[in-house]
């Protein structure tokens, strides 16, 4: 009997030599990827983990086992019901996000599985899609409990149906990442930069997070994703390497494009949730210190390893560091009925603390929070006070990332307007400029929110923005957690009087 | 609550209104110096740009303090206030940016 590694290379590679067909009709260029290349390019991928599939699904099995206990021993709801109003709002934001987004990560890792070039590739693919799914299953189950207890919970799976503005930036960056992604663009755009890069540290942190928080059942969860994402995280690295072979310029354009896009997303989900959605005492660490500490270094130690280079528009995203999350969170404060998720004003204490860790640009974000407080101290604290303390303008939306015109900083928007082909166009950022100018073709015909209402696509009137097209109801849009009523502001107005 | 901009009619207009009668607001991205995202804002072809300049900053008040003392900047020029959004050429979807004014 042979053992194990004698005939696992055997069961991983399986190519042969086509004879009734050409391999470029077996493997297109269009879903296949570039650059074309004989498979004798691709002979010798080959990835770490080489797993089997009785490993895997012993694996597997074993991990579900240990999610399912830790959510019979603290997932309950009395569990989740004694944890921080804030940290709630994180996981409804993860909530959100996550599963749906994974399973598009099921599509794009289909087609890895089927159209990439080596079988050993398409092995590791078929196991990430079932980590895929994995991750959109176990999210939906952990989270449909607290639906009947918390409707915001119901957006675990309503999220991605909806053309709520986030929802139509998070849809426009997953089709293009996952679900019509090529399979060399999906190894270099999903595995490499967003899992490599971002997600597999991305989780860490959120365990991290989670458990500062005595969330244990999230970070159960999310630890167990991380350990999948580790694996089939690595698909990347072998393609990238190939890739580099060939056309090296590509790489860098497809690193220095997925890298900003994923950047743009990341920094949203992750930043608001470390530097305000959890409690103070609970930080480890500030978003920007975990990028430093976790991202950065990592990301630029895998691009000298390849002899690549640092996207050229790194200075703006070392800036937006210490800045955009920040604007985003006060933008996203004053337009929280738009949002599934409720928001909570930081304190003296924890303002002294964003002060500390971004003093950069803090001054002006503090003029902002002083203004919000200023208007709940003149409405006074209440759930029927919400919309006096509410932004009632249509906000505006980037052309490529779809999310809000917040890049630079208070004093200086960056966003820039483009008229191509007759049409106007406004980007947040010289980098999102810079790639819808790469592929005006793929983007140009997609029309961000505000274009949808002056076209009457999308209802103008506020209420019907957020109950019809955002699907949102007045139990479930956002709001202030405690609607105006902080000690500190009440200590604070009884001290002016 | 005020709507986020101007809703659809809900009836034709009259045979008696002229084409002359129905104007256009532009829709324009305006940026207030200290705010955290654009804001979308309507011009009225006669209204003033100082009037233009106020009605983003009502609009952003929530995040931003008032100021009386302001300058709007389009294409990267400072415009006189007393023009109107007409005659200071303004296009519909461009950008326009309300900043305090610099003291000489």
């Amino acid at each position: 009997m042979l053992n194990r590694d004698e005939w696992l290379p055997l069961a991983r590679k399986l190519d042969w030599d086509y004879t009734y067909v050409r391999e470029d009709e077996v493997f297109p260029q269009v879903i296949s990827g570039h650059p074309w290349l004989p498979h004798s390019e691709w002979k010798d991928w080959e990835e770490s983990f080489k797993t089997s599939y009785r490993e895997y699904v012993h694996n597997q099995y074993e991990k579900d086992m240990a999610v399912y206990a830790v959510r019979d021993a603290v997932g309950r709801l009395e569990n989740i019901q004694k944890l921080a109003a804030p940290w709630l709002n994180s996981l409804k934001v993860h909530a959100a996000a996550l599963p749906l987004a994974e399973f598009t990560g099921v599509i794009g890792s289909l087609r890895g599985a089927r159209f990439g070039r080596d079988s050993a590739w398409r092995t590791m693919s078929t196991f990430g899609a079932l980590d895929e799914y994995r991750h959109t299953q176990i999210p939906l189950l952990l989270f449909h409990q607290l639906v009947r207890w918390d409707s915001q919970f119901d957006w675990a799976h309503k999220f991605y149906h909806t053309n709520n503005w986030f929802a139509i930036a998070a849809r426009h960056f997953f089709d293009e990442l996952t679900l019509g992604q090529n399979a060399i663009e999906f190894a270099i755009g999903t595995n490499f930069v967003l899992e490599t890069g971002f997600t597999n540290l991305q989780f860490v942190g959120l365990a991290s997070l989670a458990r500062e928080s005595s969330d244990h059942m999230f970070e159960r969860m999310v630890t167990s994703i991380q350990t999948d994402e580790a694996r089939h995280a690595q698909i990347g690295h072998p393609v990238l390497e190939v890739l580099m072979k060939h056309d090296p310029e590509y790489v860098q354009y497809l690193l220095d494009k997925w890298f900003w896009r994923s950047w743009r997303t990341f920094s949203i989900l992750t930043g608001v949730s470390t530097d305000y959605l959890t409690a103070l005492e609970q930080r480890p660490y500030s978003f920007k210190e975990f990028m430093e500490e976790w991202i950065i270094d990592q990301y630029v130690r895998m691009l000298d390893e390849f002899g690549l280079k640092k996207p050229w528009y790194w200075n703006i995203f070392e800036d937006e560091l210490d800045i955009y999350h920040h604007m985003i969170y006060a933008s996203a404060y004053t337009y929280r009925a738009t949002l599934w998720f409720d928001f909570v004003i930081p304190s003296p204490a924890e303002r002294k603390w964003l002060r500390q860790k971004y003093p950069k640009y803090w001054d002006d974000m503090d003029a902002v929070w002083e203004q919000v407080i200023e208007r709940w101290r003149t409405t006074g604290p209440g759930a029927a006070n919400e919309f006096a303390v509410h932004g009632t303008v249509m906000p505006t939306f980037c052309d490529l990332c779809q999310l809000p015109l917040s890049g630079g900083s208070p004093r200086k928007n960056t966003a820039n307007v483009l008229t191509r082909d007759g049409r106007k166009y406004i980007f947040c950022s010289e980098p999102c400029r810079w790639i819808f100018l790469r592929e005006p073709e793929r983007y140009a015909n997609h029309k961000d929110l505000v274009k949808r209402v002056l076209s009457g696509e999308a209802p103008a009137e506020f209420t019907n923005l957020l109950t019809e097209y955002f699907r949102l109801t007045p139990d479930t849009w956002g709001k202030d957690v405690y609607h105006g009523a902080y000690d500190w502001l009440e200590a604070k107005k009884a001290s002016v009087a | 609550m005020a709507p986020m901009i101007g809703s659809k009619p809900k009836k034709p207009l009259s045979p008696s209104v002229t084409r002359e009668d129905v104007y256009m607001p532009i829709p324009l991205y305006g940026f207030l110096e200290g705010d955290t995202l654009g804001l979308l804002v309507f011009a009225e072809e006669v209204e003033t740009v100082q009037e233009l300049a106020r009605k983003l900053q009502d609009a952003a008040n929530i995040r931003v303090a008032r100021n009386d003392d302001l300058e709007l900047l389009y294409n990267g020029k400072t415009v006189d206030l007393a023009l109107t959004a007409a005659q200071a050429g303004l296009q519909p979807l461009d950008r326009f940016d309300v900043i305090r004014r610099h003291k000489v």
